[in-house]
């Protein structure tokens, strides 16, 4: 290739790729920063206010608060439960058992569906008069437990995060079995000559060589609850009393149901700041001593 | 001694048999509910309302061809063939074009140009919404075919151009360097040498860009405002606002709605799953 001193083709190559990626994905997010500084309706006057959204946002909006917490209410319990759920689960499915392929199948299914499906299946499930959840506990005798699981500010957050967590397991699962598989047999094989024996061989060999991919599924769960947006939409559009609302749906819902384009706009800029920070720091975080190699 | 093998051996089975207990709880929380819609879809109404877990009686197949008109579904599903085709088809050109360059020239400025788009996979979709909507709004492209998917492949090219760059780098360079000597333009070069060695992974892009925007929501919800034009997850969606009135007539839009990925995820799985895997590094 380096032979080929025509210029003007290879440029030619890349142009599209930079147009069109510059002018829909980096320019967007100057001008998302730009409109952050403004109060505007999305059309007519646009009315500079200096930091005046950013400083609302932090300070002055209680939704606000809701949303930011129930953002880092929903990464904190993922990350708690998905993590080691699906790395139990990998391993389990490493060891010699049979069928292990078609469960790995059937438990990524919920991931390859859309987020759209899941959030109506589990609707109706969750439904108080007409789903099982509700009937089978009546059937226990657990009548205490039954409620109206997404019209209850109380618990409907920790349902949208557990249906999330239902949806997504077999996917960080698979993250964990792919990089497991990676693992040559012949370590563990020593591992057991040398006489250790389950916990010692997970706790010393494998976990320090799967520092890699716990770093990459905690960085998709924690970025993925900064632009949770799907799910929160299809199953309680923010509510009951904006007790669901998060950081994407309330950007959404600023911008295009209020239309306070500025004030989104900085919401926007916040999810951005957040996701770059996020994955920039977990990029550097070192967890124990990852040369450990094979 | 014999004993002591016996022990082991026990120890061995018992020791399998809490991995498939565990197995098998994680496999019928992921199974039991789609069971439970699928089963539920074919009640009626009424019976719906008494008996959560039933067996259907009588069965009514009739909620399938009311959920295939209320909303439309010939409608959404060409719209998101069309839409996510196109996409696709439109991403692979345009990212592999590009990642030929990178993969191949060794100006010192395409490494520059190679992290720049990798920052574009950090991007989320919500940090560009607002202004992609104004500017779709002022050129009079919401609502169209093209307002989608102008904005899908965009945002698809940071990913392609990562997988793409990397796979091309380890094709072997003798055969391009013997193209060029047989006097091979660029052009032909990349359409001759470069497409057909990278089609694995062209395949594995293709299917994972396939999936993500054949589910994709947001962007959807926003620049589809009209029936017209609207996708697959638009259409279900829409179900939310009267779902209270008819549960059984949604779940049977909820099961055709899923059938198709279903049957792409049964035939397509190692692909599938390979491109997930490869397409998570982005993290």
């Amino acid at each position: 290739m380096n032979q080929v001193k025509n210029k003007k083709s290879i440029l030619l190559f890349l142009i599209p790729a930079l147009a069109l990626y510059g002018c829909v994905q980096i320019g967007p997010l100057f001008q998302s920063l730009y409109y952050s500084f403004f109060s505007w309706k999305g059309f007519g006057e646009m009315k500079p206010v200096g930091l005046q959204n950013y400083i609302k946002l932090f300070t002055d909006d209680d939704i606000m608060r809701i949303a930011f917490k129930n953002t880092f209410l929903f990464a904190g319990i993922s990350l708690l439960i998905l993590l080691p759920f699906a790395f139990m689960l990998a391993v389990t499915l490493t060891t010699k058992i049979r069928f292990s392929k078609t469960i790995s199948t059937i438990l990524y299914m919920p991931g390859v569906i859309s987020t759209v499906v899941v959030s109506l299946m589990w609707c109706a499930i969750l439904n108080a008069e007409s789903g099982p959840v509700n009937a089978v506990l009546r059937t226990m005798g657990l009548d205490f437990l039954a409620r109206v699981w997404l019209g209850d500010p109380k618990v409907s957050m920790y349902v949208v995060i557990f249906v999330n967590v239902w949806q997504w397991a077999g996917y960080h699962m698979l993250i964990f079995y792919t990089s497991l598989q990676s693992i040559p047999g012949e370590l563990y094989e020593a591992a057991s000559i040398d006489g250790s024996d389950g916990f010692k061989t997970l706790r010393y060999i494998t976990i320090p060589l799967m520092y890699n991919s716990i770093k990459m599924n905690a960085t998709l769960i924690i970025i993925g609850s900064f632009k949770c947006f799907d799910i929160v939409y299809n199953m309680t559009m923010g509510g009951p009393a904006d007790s669901t609302q998060m950081l994407a749906t309330y950007m959404y819902h600023n911008t295009f149901r209020r239309f306070n384009y500025g004030y989104g706009s900085a919401i926007s800029m916040v999810i951005f700041l957040l996701s770059i920070t996020v994955s920039a720091i977990l990029q550097k975080v070192k967890f124990g001593d990852e040369s450990v190699s094979y | 001694m014999r004993w002591k093998k016996m022990m082991k051996k026990r120890k061995y089975s018992s020791k399998y048999i809490k991995h498939y207990i565990f197995l098998g709880i994680s496999i019928s929380m992921v199974i039991l509910p789609f069971l439970w819609v699928l089963i539920s879809s074919l009640k009626t109404k009424s019976q719906f309302m008494v008996d959560p877990y039933g067996l259907p009686d009588p069965v009514m197949y009739e909620n399938y061809a009311d959920a295939f008109q209320s909303i439309n579904m010939p409608n959404l599903f060409k719209n998101s063939i069309f839409i996510s085709l196109t996409s696709v088809l439109g991403a692979l050109l345009v990212a592999s074009a590009a990642a030929f360059v990178l993969a191949r020239c060794s100006f010192k400025i395409n490494k520059w140009i190679y992290s720049f788009f990798l920052i574009g996979m950090m991007i989320p979709l919500n940090a560009a919404i607002i202004p992609l909507f104004i500017t779709l709004k002022n050129v009079k492209l919401t609502n169209t075919y093209a307002g989608i998917i102008i904005p899908y492949i965009a945002f698809q090219i940071p990913m392609g151009i990562f997988l793409l760059t990397n796979y091309i780098k380890t094709i072997p360079n003798e055969l391009e360097e013997a193209a060029i000597i047989d006097g091979c333009s660029v052009v032909q070069l990349f359409i001759k040498v470069i497409v057909p060695l990278s089609k694995p992974i062209f395949a594995t892009f293709s299917i994972i860009t396939f999936m993500s925007l054949w589910n994709e929501f947001l962007f959807a919800l926003v620049f589809l405002t009209g029936e017209e034009f609207q996708t697959v997850p638009l259409g279900l969606a829409s179900f939310r606002g009267q779902y209270d009135t008819n549960t059984t007539v949604m779940l049977a839009g909820t099961v055709i709605a899923m059938i198709p990925t279903l049957i792409i995820y049964v035939l397509l799985r190692d692909n599938i799953v390979k491109g997930m895997t490869a397409g998570a590094v982005k993290g």
